[in-house]
C-alpha cells in the first residue's frame, strides 16, 4: 500500500497496510524549549532553537543558562514541554450524526493541513 | 385432549389461556423487526443472518440477510421485517468475507419500530463472528465486546519527522492492552545524553511514564524494547534495550508517546511496532 505524509507534522505512514486494517494517523505532540532570546525567557519549537540562544539547563543541581555549543553531555534541558499543534491532524473518527436508519454519520476528528503522498525513499 | 387449532393470528392472551407454548420464544407481530448490527475493522466485510421463520400457516421458511460492515469500528444495522409468527433459529457470520477472530462482533435483535427511535424487545445473540466461527439462536449466548481474549495485533505506526517525538492513539471504538512496543531512536552528532521514556497518557494527562535504564549518546541507534515481562537489561553492544512495562489496558483516545530529554533537531524516531490485544469497544 502506497505510503503517505502527513502536511501537519511531516509523519509518514500507510492508511491502509497489508493486513487490510485501516491505520488512524494523529499527529505527536510538538516539543517546545525554554530559551531566553533578547533577554526574554520564551518558548520556542525545538526545530527554532538558534546557536544564539541562551537555554535553561540543569548542572550540577542548579539551572543555568548556556549556549547551545557549550552544552555538555551532562547536562539536562529543563522547561521542555509538549504541545498539542494547532493544525493536528487526527484521522480518528468522531460521531457528527445519524441516518434515518439510525446508523452513525462520522468524519474526521480533525483535517489539519491534509496529507500528500510521501516521497519516495 | 386440547381442540385441533389452525395457526392463524389467535390473540396471544387466548394463547395463554389455552396452554398453548409458541414454537420459540421470539414471536414477531407486524410491528417487530430484526435489527442484525456489527463493528468491524477489516475492509470488505458483510455480515450475513440466516435462519428460519415460523409463520402463521405453519410453514418455516428459510432467510437470509445481510449488511456492509464499515471498518472504523463503528456500528453499521439494517433492520428487517420478517412477518408474523415466530422465529424458529438463526445463524451469523461474516459468510464469504475471511477475517481473523475478534476483527468482527455482531448482534442480533428483536426491535418494535423500523425507525432510530425503536424499542428493543429482545437480544437474541451477540459475539465476535467470522466466516468459520458464528453464533446462533438458540443456545447461543450474549457476551461482551471486551470479555475474554482480543485479536492480536501488529501494528506499525507513524515514522515521525526529525525532531519529533512517536504518539499512537487507540482509535475510536477499540481497547487495547500493550503487549510491547519496538521503538527505535538514531541520534545525531550533537554531544549531549538523551534519555527515553515511554509515556502513557488519556490524550490529556500522563498516567505513567517509564524511563530507559541508561542514556542514549551522539551517533548512535538504539532500539527501546518496552515488554510486560522480564527484567530492564542494557545490552549496549547490539544497540537492543529491553525495559519492562506496566500491563496497560488503553481504551479509545489514550495515547503511546515517546518523551526524550535533550531530544535534538536531527534526532529521528523510527516508526514504531506496537504489538497489541485489541477488542471493540463499540459505543
Amino acid at each position: 500500500m502506497s505510503t503517505i505524509r502527513c502536511k501537519s507534522c511531516g509523519g509518514e505512514y500507510e492508511p491502509l497496510p497489508v493486513d487490510g486494517v485501516a491505520y488512524f494517523h494523529a499527529c505527536p505532540p510538538n516539543t517546545t524549549v525554554r530559551v531566553e532570546r533578547a533577554g526574554n525567557p520564551i518558548d520556542v519549537p525545538l526545530s527554532d532553537v538558534r546557536a544564539t540562544d541562551l537555554l535553561f539547563v540543569e548542572r550540577a543541581g542548579a539551572i543555568v543558562r548556556v549556549l547551545p555549543a557549550a552544552f555538555v553531555e551532562t547536562d539536562r534541558r529543563s522547561g521542555d514541554q509538549q504541545i498539542q499543534r494547532a493544525d493536528k491532524r487526527d484521522e480518528n473518527v468522531k460521531v457528527t450524526g445519524y441516518d434515518k436508519t439510525g446508523n452513525p454519520i462520522v468524519a474526521p476528528k480533525s483535517e489539519g493541513k491534509g496529507t500528500e503522498p510521501a516521497p519516495p525513499k | 385432549m386440547f381442540p385441533s387449532l389452525e395457526l392463524k393470528s389467535i390473540d396471544p392472551l387466548e394463547r395463554v389461556r389455552l396452554g398453548i407454548s409458541g414454537p420459540s420464544a421470539f414471536y414477531m407481530t407486524g410491528e417487530d423487526v430484526l435489527q442484525l448490527s456489527g463493528w468491524n475493522i477489516t475492509t470488505g466485510v458483510r455480515l450475513r443472518v440466516s435462519g428460519r421463520f415460523l409463520g402463521l400457516d405453519g410453514v418455516p421458511r428459510p432467510f437470509v440477510h445481510d449488511v456492509a460492515l464499515t471498518a472504523n469500528r463503528v456500528i453499521a444495522s439494517v433492520v428487517r421485517q420478517l412477518g408474523e409468527g415466530w422465529i424458529l433459529n438463526l445463524t451469523v457470520d461474516t459468510g464469504a468475507s475471511s477475517v481473523p477472530y475478534g476483527a468482527c462482533f455482531a448482534r442480533v435483535q428483536v426491535v418494535r419500530g423500523l425507525e432510530a427511535s425503536g424499542i428493543v424487545l429482545g437480544t437474541l445473540c451477540a459475539g465476535y463472528v467470522t466466516s468459520a466461527q458464528p453464533i446462533a439462536f438458540p443456545g447461543g449466548r450474549v457476551r461482551s465486546m471486551v470479555e475474554g481474549r482480543g485479536n492480536i495485533r501488529l501494528i506499525t505506526g507513524t515514522n515521525p519527522a526529525a525532531g519529533a517525538e512517536i504518539s499512537e492513539t487507540v482509535p475510536t471504538g477499540a481497547r487495547w492492552r500493550v503487549l510491547s512496543a519496538r521503538l527505535t531512536l538514531t541520534t545525531d552528532a550533537t554531544v549531549v545524553n538523551r534519555m527515553a521514556m515511554l509515556r502513557i497518557t488519556d490524550g490529556a494527562t500522563v498516567i505513567a511514564e517509564t524511563q530507559a535504564p541508561q542514556v542514549q549518546v551522539a551517533s548512535l541507534t538504539y532500539t527501546y524494547n518496552f515488554l510486560r515481562l522480564g527484567a530492564d537489561r542494557v545490552l549496549v553492544q547490539i544497540g537492543q534495550i529491553p525495559i519492562r512495562m506496566h500491563d496497560f489496558i488503553l481504551p479509545a483516545g489514550y495515547t503511546i508517546q515517546t518523551t526524550t530529554a535533550n531530544l535534538q533537531a536531527a534526532d529521528d524516531w523510527a516508526a514504531p511496532v506496537l504489538h497489541v490485544e485489541e477488542w471493540l469497544d463499540g459505543q
